[in-house]
């Protein structure tokens, strides 16, 4: 089982779309996926379009029992095989430092509940508070999601920091999987030149497999079904780069 | 010996029913629109759908109704305070089932 947690420091960069695409190209697989959406603004959660749900990541860092994650695990509308641990609006509450046990409790809650599972995705929110912590905690490795500009590149430089830094005060096992392009139109003159910079500063932990801009991702979230249910010349493109990346989370 | 007391079940967050900026209540778990689809309309933008619906712009609606209906509408419209054109948009709003 491979947990990830998707990350960038930078907002609107598309985490929660790397999520739902590795999601899709795990689904279309067969293999069993979690989504733990540890972001307030739900945008996996919706998109995954559960049925009316009791509980959310956020009761289950206010318990912190061990295990307890398993209560508030719902299936996704994409099918059996796609599980979510839902978020909402208050879980903004838990941004913020709890007692020493803080930024563990995601870790301690999902004990045993993983293990049923392929791959565990957790959308980090696009800060470096209690949320992402808990999610750096509890993952085997961080995905960093950038865009090909100078804002988000930025982001991204912080966001290894921020890994490196979970990795020696939180969980030894956390590894950068490595940053991941996303929305990238290669005829831009600007993404090309990003790109470039990108790999000539963190070199082979710029992933190989980029993610196309292509409308088939935000028009398969509007409908609440994976891309790889999207049939368009766009989406095949997609289809095939979260393939790839799926390859290299499960490697 | 181990205790045979089951565990209590996951409950919310004491604090799950507030909203993390107000501090004011939330809907029951519903999203802060509302629920209300954030489909745009021809024109309108996705803040329309947030802030509440368009206003309705009025228009003419010629039709030919028997004298005695027109007597009892503008009857109807005097009791109640408005106008017959407000009472017939209602009456029509509400057979056409639109809930205006």
């Amino acid at each position: 089982m491979a947990m990830t947690a998707v990350l960038s420091l930078k907002g609107g960069v598309g985490k929660s779309t790397v999520v739902l695409g590795l999601a899709g190209a795990a689904w279309a697989r067969d293999l069993r996926v979690l989504v733990i959406d540890l972001d307030p603004q739900a945008n996996a959660t919706v998109a995954l379009d559960p049925p009316p749900f009791a509980f959310t990541v956020g009761d289950v860092l206010s318990d912190g029992r061990q295990g307890i994650a398993a209560e508030a695990i719902v299936p996704s509308g994409w099918g059996p095989c796609v599980d979510v641990l839902p978020s909402e609006e208050a879980v903004a509450h838990r941004n913020r430092p709890e007692g020493v046990d803080s930024s563990t409790r995601l870790r301690v809650t999902l004990t045993g509940v993983t293990d049923a599972y392929d791959l565990v995705l957790l959308d980090c929110p696009p800060s470096l508070d209690e949320l992402t912590r808990n999610g750096l905690a509890a993952a085997d490795n961080a995905l960093i999601v950038t865009e090909p500009g100078f804002f988000a590149l930025q982001g991204a430089t912080r966001a290894l920091h921020a890994v490196e830094a979970a990795r020696t005060s939180l969980n030894l096992r956390l590894r950068p999987t490595g940053i991941l392009l996303n929305r990238v139109r290669g005829n831009l003159s600007e993404h090309r030149y990003r790109m470039e910079e990108l790999r000539r500063v963190y070199g082979d932990l710029v992933l190989d497999c980029i993610i196309p801009e292509r409308s088939a991702v935000q028009q398969a979230q509007g409908a609440g079904v994976p891309v790889q249910a999207w049939r368009s010349p766009g989406a095949s493109e997609v289809i095939d780069a979260f393939d790839d990346l799926l390859d290299r989370i499960l490697d | 010996m181990e205790s045979t007391t089951p565990r209590p079940a996951l409950g919310k967050a004491p604090d799950a029913g507030l909203h993390p900026v107000s501090g004011r209540p939330l809907g029951s778990g519903s999203p802060s629109h509302g629920g209300k689809s954030l489909k745009a309309g021809k024109g309108a933008t996705a803040a329309d759908a947030i802030t509440g619906p368009a206003k309705d712009k009025y228009v003419d609606l010629g039709v030919r109704v028997p004298k005695s209906v027109r007597k009892r509408l503008r009857a109807q419209a005097k009791a109640t305070g408005v106008t017959p054109d407000d009472l017939v948009s209602r009456l029509l709003a509400s057979a056409l089932g639109t809930g205006r």
